[in-house]
């Protein structure tokens, strides 16, 4: 005996060569590649269509002009893509992104399909904050009025991350310690934002209710500029980080036995995680679904090697907010409702149709 | 083994005591040494510490353990360091993620190149594809290169397990039962293969078994645990006898011998 037979029902015609190997590895790395850059052109599309749609409608020739030339198209025009369409359509791609990449390592280093910053009470810790701001008048010293509400709901989102964080540390916990901690976050701070909401006046309890649906409409250049920032200061690590979250997908023992430091990797993450979906979660409000599909979705389409599996959560998570903004503006004409709202009805379509649709890699 | 082993070659571990809480899962356990080019077996009844024991000589436990590999302490090492040196290849098989088979070899070694533990560190790809290739090619299983590990059998996974081990190319393999998945065919070619590895590499081999007659047959040495002490120790035709089969195992059985020398144990029934 000197090598074990090929075995498996899928060899009637012998065992392929290396070489043939070799070269279906490097086919499906270029339709990895090829799914990555398809996703990123459905975004570029996406947000010409956010300019194009709508009362003010600008050709892609206008909007084109209106970029490069500001000073030379009328005052209105130049207003309403600077200051008002062209923040809105880059926070939904931010935005996306950063909770497509929050979920996808969530949902890894807690190896759970049902982890995200949704589900696990980041955005209800957001909500929370944010009612104190609305409801109470609470709110950190010595920030601008317009970070009030923010500056709130990024506090206790934060915090309510580190809560995860030590009781993942706690002696004996396991990783489902950590979701089912998450889930009952969920719901005390539902219950708290609900206790602030019965406090509440009615122009309070209004903007409050508003804020939990989940809203583009707050956007600035600065909120947008700090999204970005922190995904540019953070992705990097996600990406260095990624052998050894595919690693850690194969089980945590076999991954602390391959040489990788476990609760390090996981620190490192829930680090990166809480910082993009705080602060994601505290610019727009509660927009929960997208941080759950779109690593779903990322894994249907590439697998989880995760050097693709982490930008294609991301870039999935930035289509389908996108998507869904300029459905918030097509639905009723004139009227922007919720991004929030509108997140899970446009997004179930895309996830369902890729999730239920089994297939292999190649 | 040619040539007599320096007293200090291979892996040894002295004094290892494990408690989980006020549990005391292995006490002042010394065993080995574990020789290069061998392949040997850690039996015992379940519950005995065997699977412990590996994990506290790969550093995967806190324990007082002070473990030697040729005579180098690797308790003072880092995680990293050490896992690059002695490997563990848990019970658990590979989950059934969405990964074809060769991309989980691949990460395996891309992993320990990330933690800097490979000399080759910061290796090309190509390095990491051509041994994920060699390992699975030793294993019979390079038809399953480019399948996902959960369209895979639980057997299947079993030996993508063990060509994700032996494609690191570490000099100690700890293997925590690495046939329980496996049909009698690949149970026999998968023992054939570690002999051959370890003989060819002067490898450290030590395999958590339960089948008492690859032990008798097809390893080298056996070390044999019982409610967390270590009760023998020794070539396998002197260590499985009627009396230890009795008091460890629980079982009246006889060790016969096969009209072609092989020794195999016959059990009458349970003690």
């Amino acid at each position: 005996m000197t090598a074990l037979r090929p075995s498996g029902p899928s060899q009637p015609s012998g065992t392929p060569s290396l070489a043939q190997i070799r070269a279906a590895y490097q086919a499906l790395l270029a339709r990895r590649l090829s799914i990555l850059a398809i996703l990123g052109g459905a975004i570029c599309l996406s947000v010409l269509l956010d300019f194009s749609l709508g009362p003010a409608g600008l050709s892609p020739a206008q909007l084109i002009h209106t970029l490069l030339h500001p000073s030379t198209v009328p005052a209105s025009q130049r207003i309403i893509v600077w200051q008002i369409r062209l923040p809105y359509a880059l926070m939904a791609v931010c935005v996306g992104a950063a909770l497509g990449l929050s979920g996808a390592e969530m949902q890894t280093i807690l190896a759970n399909p049902l982890a995200s910053p949704f589900t696990l009470g980041v955005s209800a810790a957001a909500a929370f904050g944010a009612s104190l701001a609305l409801v109470l008048g609470l709110h950190l010293p010595g920030l601008p009025d317009t970070w009030l509400i923010a500056g709130n709901a990024f506090v206790c989102a934060i915090g309510s991350v580190f809560l995860l964080d030590v009781v993942g540390h706690l002696r004996h916990a396991r990783t489902s310690t950590v979701v089912l901690f998450g889930i009952a976050l969920v719901f005390t701070f539902q219950a708290l934002v609900s206790l602030m909401q019965f406090m509440a006046s009615e122009d309070a309890l209004q903007d409050l209710v508003f804020w939990t649906m989940g809203s583009l409409t707050r956007t600035t250049w600065p909120k947008v500029g700090l999204l970005a920032a922190m995904g540019a200061l953070v992705v990097p690590f996600s990406f260095r980080a990624a052998w050894s979250l595919t690693t850690l997908r194969m089980g945590e023992e076999r991954a602390a036995s391959l040489g990788v430091n476990v609760p390090r990797v996981r620190r490192g993450a829930l680090l990166r995680v809480s910082l993009l979906s705080a602060l994601a979660v505290s610019f727009v409000g509660i927009i929960g679904f997208v941080g759950l599909v779109a690593p779903h979705i990322a894994r249907r389409l590439l697998g989880e090697d995760h050097r693709f599996y982490l930008p294609g959560s991301m870039l999935a998570g930035a289509l389908i907010l996108s998507l869904s903004s300029v459905t918030a503006r097509m639905l009723i004409p004139g009227v922007i409702i919720p991004t929030g709202i509108v997140t899970a009805l446009v997004g179930i379509p895309f996830f369902l149709s890729i999730v239920l649709r089994q297939r292999g890699l190649s | 083994m040619t040539s007599a082993p320096s007293p200090q070659a291979g892996l040894s571990a002295t004094h290892v005591t494990v408690q989980y809480g006020r549990r005391i899962v292995l006490q002042d356990v010394t065993a080995g040494p574990f020789r290069p080019g061998s392949v040997c077996a850690l039996l015992g009844p379940n519950g005995s510490g065997k699977s412990t024991l590996m994990r506290a000589m790969a550093g995967l436990v806190p324990s007082s353990a002070c473990v030697t590999l040729n005579g180098a302490e690797l308790s003072g090492m880092s995680l990293t360091d050490r896992t690059a040196r002695c490997l563990y290849l848990p019970q658990a098989l590979p989950a059934a993620v969405h990964l074809p088979v060769l991309e989980a070899l691949i990460a395996a070694r891309k992993t320990a190149d990330r933690a800097r533990v490979l000399s080759a560190s910061d290796a090309p790809e190509e390095d990491a594809i051509q041994s994920a290739l060699e390992s699975l090619t030793l294993f019979g299983i390079p038809q399953l290169a480019m399948q996902a590990m959960d369209e895979l059998s639980g057997g299947q996974r079993q030996l993508v397990g063990l060509a994700q081990a032996l494609s690191r190319k570490p000099d100690t393999l700890l293997l925590d039962e690495p046939l329980s998945a496996l049909d009698l065919h690949h149970q026999f070619a998968v023992m054939d293969i570690l002999r051959r590895e370890s003989t060819a590499h002067q490898l450290v081999i030590v395999l958590v078994l339960h089948d008492l007659n690859i032990a008798l047959n097809m390893t080298d040495f056996v070390t044999v645990l019982h409610d967390g002490q270590m009760v023998a120790s020794g070539p396998p035709a002197a260590v499985l006898t009627p009396d230890l089969l009795r008091e460890v195992y629980r079982v009246h059985a006889r060790v016969e011998e096969g009209a072609d020398g092989r020794k195999f144990v016959s059990v009458d029934g349970i003690a």
